[in-house]
């Protein structure tokens, strides 16, 4: 398969490419109030209204910085009731592809309870590539959140 | 002395004012006495001199006719030894009566012989007289009729000597009162001068009866005795027993006796005498009376019996009368005695109760004024009170103002006592709430002066701090004078150096220039350049952006690759190699910019270098130019500076002085808050006397109306 590399900070990380929708640059997005602070905001996304985690902010508590090279990996995912769901992660160094075979993987090691959206690392000529699970981001309160805001608005 | 006799008391002082008074009382007391003891010593003697003189006038009047029968017995006829011997025996029984009474005399009344001596009447003692008569007797019948004459009447001579010696002294003769005076003169002079001349007349008519003839002699004898006794003797007799019968009533009261017995003797004698008158007229007128001598010796003696009997009524009355006078003088002394003694005992017992009346009330009232003085206000009420009850006084209520010179000392002290201890009473009464007050104000002035001190210290403390400020001050301003004068000095030679300052400075100003314009020059340059290099930065961005977008598109072409699955394998490929053109473009487009951006970078630095040099080179001039302009100003003001610096140091020196004036009023403040200190620790002490007075005043209350209860 082939994953999306992103980095936060010096560590790589890699999102299935099956699962992205695309990649755009960083658009404008609309603030949110009264929610986490990795969530930036929201985006029209061809009609559709997007939400936007930063996931530097999410994983190290420091926003993105405004390379060229950070966009906006826009993702769908299948929620626990089965809804599609699309999620914009905000990451930096979003330019290169990898590919991988499943089997490559291997467990974290290190597993906190906190950081569910993380999975399996796969090790690649001397760094570490990590998985990111974009439908475990986002919770059902702050999706809650999020759309009641959106339903407002929409 | 003075101090002594104002000591006394009054009970004193009185008695020795009475005392005073009593001297010329009791000496003319004693004057009244001694007269009185005088006069009854007079009668006394009067009275002695009349038991004297009886005897006595019984031998001068038996002497003529012991001489005439002694001469007729001489002459030779002895009939009449017999009729001489009861005449003798009189005399001799005369003489021991005299000498009986003489002897039991307490006073012989200078009939001594020492004093008869002295009177030279030696003839007339009493003893001499006895003895020669009876040398006289013892002889008599040897002598011659000359010498028997001659001694008889030596004899009667002595006698009559101490007669009237006796007279004088008794002091008969000068008896003061009028009836019994006139009876001594009859007694001692009158009646013996008229018995003798009828005892004479009597004899020498005998002798002419007998002999039967009258010679010539004899019958002037026999007138002129008859002329005596009726010329002189009887009036005068008459006169003085009538003075003395008249007077009788006057002296000593009429003398019953004296009136009755004189007037009948003295008649009789009269008669008597008269008749022997006759007689003796009848025998001298006529050759050859009808008469003998019996009957003429009948007439004669009884003549004489009655002039006897009427000396011996005189005499008695005498002595009656002089009884009377001594009685009475006693009855006078007497009287006069105890009147005197009783004036006396009333003038002590006056005395006494006028010292008492004045001591007792005294003493009470000196009693209110102890309790006064000693602070029992109402012990001293009291003593008023009971003063009043007591009857000293009937005191009148408070405020009466009624004339009081009517009422007694006495009265007028107890009032002014009453009223005084009353006034006294609301005085302190009035004192306790004054007292009070001032306590009250005393507390509050001290309180006061307290504070006022503090002021006052802290006053000081802020004066002297000010007078040593104003004295730094003064001392800064001078000092500040002398650095003006220096930066006078200073100022002048700046002037001088800056003058010679300002042409370098010119030179550098325009080299200053010069690098400024080079210096804009080479920023414009580098400017050019910057912005050169900025559009080969925005050339490289954009490249960049195509870069990224042609990135972005190889990545989602992998990804609808992927999506894709096999049908997108071409697709892939494709993607891979706009990937790779898109890095490799990158990857040009940034050597590029790392190249740019280490020329930015230097073109930066270069340029910031020379802005930062621009800018320090035109602050250089600017800061030049303006120093050049100061430096200009300052010379200015340097050449200016001299007046005002001149007017600056004046001004200074004026401060200087004023500084020092005010360092002078300072001192002066500070002197005189001194003296309001010390005139407030002055005040302090008067408000503490005042205090102290006051408790003094407090103390002084506590006598009103009683005990000490009262504070």
């Amino acid at each position: 398969m082939i994953l999306i590399l992103f980095q936060i900070g010096a560590d790589t990380f890699g999102l299935e490419a099956s699962r992205v929708t695309e990649v755009v640059p960083l658009l404008a997005s609309r603030t949110v109030p009264h929610v986490p602070g990795y969530i930036t905001g929201i985006i029209n996304y061809r009609g559709d209204v997007v939400p936007l985690v930063d996931l530097s902010m999410l994983h190290r508590g420091t926003p993105s910085q405004p390379f060229l090279s950070t966009r906006i990996i826009l993702s769908g995912y299948d929620d626990e009731i089965g809804e599609r769901r699309t999620v914009g992660l905000i990451a930096e160094r979003v330019t290169d592809t990898f590919n991988c075979r499943r089997e490559d993987f291997q467990p974290p090691g290190v597993r906190t309870d906190g950081i569910r959206y993380l999975g399996e690392v796969l090790l690649d000529h001397g760094r570490t590539i990590q998985l990111v699970s974009p439908e475990r981001i986002l919770t059902r309160e702050v999706l809650e959140i999020l759309h009641a805001g959106a339903g407002e608005q929409g | 002395m003075r101090t002594f006799f104002s000591n006394l008391k009054i009970a004193h002082k009185l008695l020795a004012s009475s005392l005073v008074f009593l001297l010329p009382v009791v000496v003319l007391a004693l004057f009244v006495f001694a007269s009185f003891n005088r006069d009854i010593h007079t009668v006394r003697m009067e009275k002695d001199g009349l038991r004297l003189i009886r005897p006595l006038s019984v031998i001068m009047e038996s002497l003529p006719t012991h001489r005439h029968y002694a001469h007729s017995y001489l002459q030779g006829d002895p009939a009449l030894l017999e009729r001489i011997k009861p005449v003798t025996g009189r005399i001799r029984g005369a003489f021991s009566d005299f000498f009986s009474v003489s002897d039991g005399l307490e006073q012989p009344l200078r009939i001594d012989d020492a004093s008869l001596d002295a009177a030279r009447l030696e003839e007339a003692q009493p003893a001499r007289i006895y003895r020669y008569w009876e040398k006289m007797h013892a002889e008599w019948n040897t002598l011659s009729p000359r010498e028997s004459d001659a001694r008889h009447h030596a004899l009667h001579q002595a006698a009559q000597a101490l007669f009237f010696r006796i007279g004088d002294t008794s002091s008969l003769l000068l008896d003061p009162d009028s009836d019994s005076c006139h009876l001594a003169t009859v007694s001692l002079r009158e009646l013996p001068g008229c018995q003798e001349a009828a005892a004479e007349v009597m004899l020498l008519g005998m002798d002419a009866l007998t002999a039967r003839t009258l010679t010539p002699e004899t019958r002037t004898g026999i007138a002129s005795a008859a002329g005596r006794i009726e010329k002189v003797f009887l009036d005068r007799i008459r006169r003085d027993l009538e003075t003395a019968l008249r007077e009788d009533s006057r002296v000593n009261g009429e003398s019953q006796s004296l009136q009755q017995a004189l007037p009948p003797a003295f008649a009789r004698y009269e008669q008597a005498l008269v008749l022997l008158l006759d007689k003796a007229r009848l025998l001298t007128s006529v050759d050859t009376p009808a008469l003998s001598p019996e009957e003429f010796e009948t007439a004669g003696t009884s003549a004489i019996e009655a002039g006897d009997a009427l000396w011996t009524v005189a005499v008695d009355e005498l002595d009656r009368l002089l009884d009377l006078r001594a009685a009475s003088l006693n009855r006078k002394r007497a009287f006069a005695g105890s009147l005197g003694l009783l004036a006396l005992a009333l003038a002590f017992g006056m005395v006494f109760l006028v010292a008492r009346s004045i001591a007792r009330p005294l003493a009470v009232v000196s009693g209110i004024a102890d309790a006064v003085s000693g602070g029992d206000m109402a012990g001293a009420g009291e003593r008023i009170r009971a003063a009043s009850r007591a009857g000293f006084v009937a005191v009148l209520p408070d405020g009466d103002t009624r004339d009081t010179s009517r009422h007694s000392e006495v009265d007028r002290l107890f009032r002014a006592m009453a009223l005084m201890t009353g006034t006294i009473e609301s005085l302190l009464d009035q004192v306790a709430l004054t007292g009070d007050q001032v306590a009250v104000s005393a507390g509050q002035i001290s309180e006061s002066v307290r504070r006022l001190e503090e002021t006052v210290s802290q006053q000081a403390a802020s004066t002297s701090e000010v007078t040593a400020t104003s004295r730094e001050i003064s001392g800064t301003v001078n000092e500040l004078a002398r650095t003006m004068s220096r930066v006078a000095a200073l100022a002048a030679e700046t002037g001088e150096l800056a003058g010679t300052g300002v042409e370098g400075l010119e030179d550098i100003r325009s080299s200053m220039q010069e690098l400024t314009d080079s210096t804009a020059d080479i920023t414009a340059r580098l400017n050019t350049f910057r912005e050169r290099t900025d559009m080969i930065t925005e050339v490289i961005t954009a490249i960049t952006r195509v870069a990224s977008q042609t990135n972005m598109l190889s990545l989602n072409a992998t990804i609808e690759a992927e999506k894709a699955g096999e049908y997108g394998s071409g697709f892939a490929v494709v993607a891979r190699e706009i990937s790779r053109l898109a890095d490799q473009t990158a990857i040009a487009a940034l050597d590029i910019e790392e190249m740019i951006l280490e020329m930015q970078t230097a073109v930066r630095d270069g340029v910031d270098a020379v802005e930062r040099h621009a800018r320090r080179t035109r602050e250089s001039s600017e800061r030049t130019a303006r120093i050049s302009d100061d430096l200009g100003r300052v010379i200015e003001h340097a050449r200016r500076l001299g007046s005002p610096l001149e007017q600056v140091n004046q001004g200074m020196q004026m401060q200087s002085e004023s500084a020092q004036q005010i360092s002078v009023a300072m001192e002066q403040l500070t002197r005189g808050a001194r003296l309001t200190r010390d005139s407030l620790s002055d005040f302090r002490v008067a408000a503490g006397r005042l205090n102290d007075s006051v408790t003094g005043l407090r103390e002084v209350t506590r006598f009103s109306r009683g005990d000490g209860g009262r504070a």
